[in-house]
């Protein structure tokens, strides 16, 4: 092996502990608790204010359908906790998925901070989805594929949480962070339900890549929500990566 | 049966956990085919976890084990619960698990009991019942938990015979018990906090 | 232990207890009592129903009574998890199918549904059942050290079970208004061997962590 070869070597290695080094400062348990005492006062308020505005703005400001009328308002609750319900399951599902495979403690304490967010957005979507259909379709309820997964998305969050208390410490962490990454079927499922099936459920309204199918007056407090309802979630995790 | 290979069976500062607590001082030992290995402590240190950890069973928190053969498929484990199947007979149970030998039955003294249900065998007996599994079942490195509980005076004497003719045959044991092992050159270590 | 070694005992601890299996067939034939005679609903459907409560309870004893008497050990220490537990789920899944197969086949006599719902309802039943035992087995992984575990059981495998549910619920009652089963029924197909792959792969390495 030629000098050049060994040096280069060696500053790659340095390269990469340097990186580890510096990425592990973001994960050690005791970085991150101090970071999310001081962190969750600002997301609590910001999400007070934002929340506020967007509700303001929904509820009285923006105009009225021209199906629905005032009942469509409903949407600023149940849209963002659809939403959040989808997302906090994946953030659970990869914060387990990255205990699992690197251990990572902080990881672990996300995921089981997620979980009660999680179930709580899950029911305040099929709640209010209920609420909203009995005027629109005539039925509290019924069994379409949208819904039907939904509901599955609210018993995986409740297995996870249950699972976790029944079983000692570690072993729950472990059997716990399986079965949310075995659960991770159902978000496909969900998001995709009213494109694959024919469902009484309305199609997707905010896309990627196409054009919301939503006005511009009635989406933009629709979007504050939604981050209202983000900054919520990561005030709540933050309350609970404060404790070690 | 005689075995063929030398099997070495070390761990290097082992030391294992329960909730990521460390349990005892981490341990090294070293043993050769032949050799036997004590392992004693107070209740609750954690000589069962210890004793999972060496079959595999568990990770250890610290340190490492190796073994010249893979431990899996060489290894006779007889835990806390002695495993015994209370809806089977003797002679059925010894036939799934291991081989059904008269021999080693007469020496651990169940003759005449073959046919009974274990569960109606007092707990002794079935304790004789897991050991003539793991003499049985013919594996060079027994990890044994309290294997002479429940046993009277005569069959701690037959458990001893049988651990002896087991070293001859150049295996090797590693046994927690609390019971006093009369042979001095056993190899012991005591598990401290 | 071998496989047909595990096979064989299995079978003898069955046949010698036989409360885990005929709990659940004794549990199924109450629902369609009640289902009959109270509500006087005879569609094939509740069939499946029953067949789905009455399993939930028969899984919780797959691994429970080998955890509390330290031979779940000895399957961790043998080789390939994942066979051993297909081995141990078949004398069970034998033990609860072909009694209910029994069961179904005179029920529908008595309440007519007719040859053609009848066979459809069976290849849905016997398709199924695997499938659910496979699922069956993985929840019983999860929970297999904690104690009074049947409605844990339920809520974790409740979502796990919706897709077959779904495919052999269209099958039957495609089939019972003369419309296309087989589509569905393929799909129920499809469910079973990706189960038969992942669910004994996905309850080795949850036992070796609850169990362990």
């Amino acid at each position: 092996m030629s000098a050049s070869e060994r040096r280069h070597i060696k500053s790659n290695s340095g390269v990469v502990m340097f990186t580890k080094q510096w990425f592990a400062q973001f994960i050690s348990p005791n970085n991150v608790a101090n970071g999310a005492a001081h962190a969750w006062p600002y997301l609590l308020i910001s999400m007070l204010v934002i929340i506020s505005i967007a509700l303001i703005w929904g509820l009285f400001y923006a105009p009225s359908d021209y199906q629905q009328g005032h009942a469509f308002r409903i949407i600023y609750v149940h849209v963002p906790s659809a939403f959040l319900s989808l997302m906090v399951y994946m953030v659970m599902a990869t914060s387990a998925a990255s205990y699992l495979i690197w251990r990572i403690k902080v990881a672990d304490q996300i995921a089981k901070a997620s979980a009660p967010v999680g179930a709580l957005f899950t029911f305040l979507a099929l709640i209010t989805g209920s609420i909203w259909g009995k005027p629109m379709w005539g039925t509290w309820w019924i069994w379409d594929a949208r819904l039907t997964s939904e509901l599955i998305l609210l018993f995986l969050f409740l297995g996870y949480m249950t699972l976790r208390d029944a079983l000692p410490q570690k072993v729950g962490a472990l059997a716990s962070s399986y079965l949310a990454i075995v659960g991770i079927i159902n978000i496909p499922i969900i998001h995709f339900s009213v494109v694959w099936w024919n469902t009484l459920h309305q199609g997707p309204t905010l896309s990627r890549f196409a054009k919301p199918a939503i006005d511009s007056s009635m989406l933009y407090p629709l979007l504050l929500m939604i981050l209202g309802f983000i900054l919520y979630y990561a005030c709540i995790v933050c309350l609970q990566l404060r404790r070690k | 049966m005689t075995l063929v290979q030398e099997i070495t069976f070390n761990a290097a500062h082992l030391g294992c956990s329960r909730d990521e607590q460390l349990l005892f001082k981490p341990l090294s030992f070293a043993l050769k085919s032949g050799e036997a290995l004590i392992i004693e402590g107070p209740n609750g240190i954690g000589k069962t976890t210890l004793l999972r950890v060496l079959t595999g069973l568990l990770q250890p928190l610290c340190g490492q084990i190796s073994c010249n053969v893979p431990i899996k498929e060489n290894v006779a484990y007889l835990g806390p619960h002695n495993a015994v199947k209370g809806l089977l007979t003797p002679k059925e149970y010894l036939n799934y698990f291991s081989t059904f030998d008269e021999a080693v039955l007469a020496q651990l003294q169940l003759t005449g009991l073959e046919n009974k249900t274990c569960a109606s065998l007092s707990s002794g007996q079935k304790q004789r019942v897991a050991l003539a599994r793991i003499v049985l079942s013919k594996k060079p490195i027994w990890i044994l938990d309290e294997p002479m509980t429940a046993l009277d005076k005569q069959g701690e004497q037959i458990f001893a015979q049988l651990l002896q003719t087991h070293l001859e045959q150049k295996g090797i044991a590693i046994i927690a018990t609390h019971h006093v092992l009369t042979e001095n050159h056993f190899k012991k270590i005591i598990l401290e906090p | 232990m071998s496989l047909a070694n595990l096979f064989k005992c299995e079978t003898l601890l069955l046949l010698r207890n036989p409360q885990s299996w005929l709990q659940g067939l004794l549990f199924f034939t109450l629902v369609m009592f009640i289902l009959s005679f109270v509500l006087d609903a005879k569609a094939p459907l509740f069939i499946w129903l029953a067949a789905l409560l009455a399993q939930l309870l028969a899984v919780d004893s797959l691994f429970k009574q080998d955890y509390l008497d330290g031979s779940l050990d000895l399957l961790l220490l043998g080789e390939s998890l994942p066979i051993l537990i297909i081995g141990k789920i078949i004398p069970h899944l034998l033990f609860n199918l072909i009694p209910l197969l029994v069961l179904t086949l005179l029920l529908s006599m008595l309440w007519e549904f007719g040859l053609h719902v009848t066979m459809v309802l069976l290849a849905t039943l016997t398709l199924g059942m695997p499938i659910l035992f496979l699922l069956g087995s993985l929840g019983a992984a999860f929970t297999v050290c904690v104690r009074n575990s049947s409605l844990l059981t339920g809520i974790i495998l409740l979502p796990f079970y919706v897709p077959a549910l779904l495919f052999a619920a269209s099958a039957v009652q495609n089939a019972a208004l003369g419309l296309p089963w087989q589509g569905s029924m393929a799909l129920l197909g499809a469910n079973f061997i990706l189960m038969l792959i992942l669910c004994p792969l996905a309850s080795a390495g949850i036992l070796k962590v609850t169990a362990g």
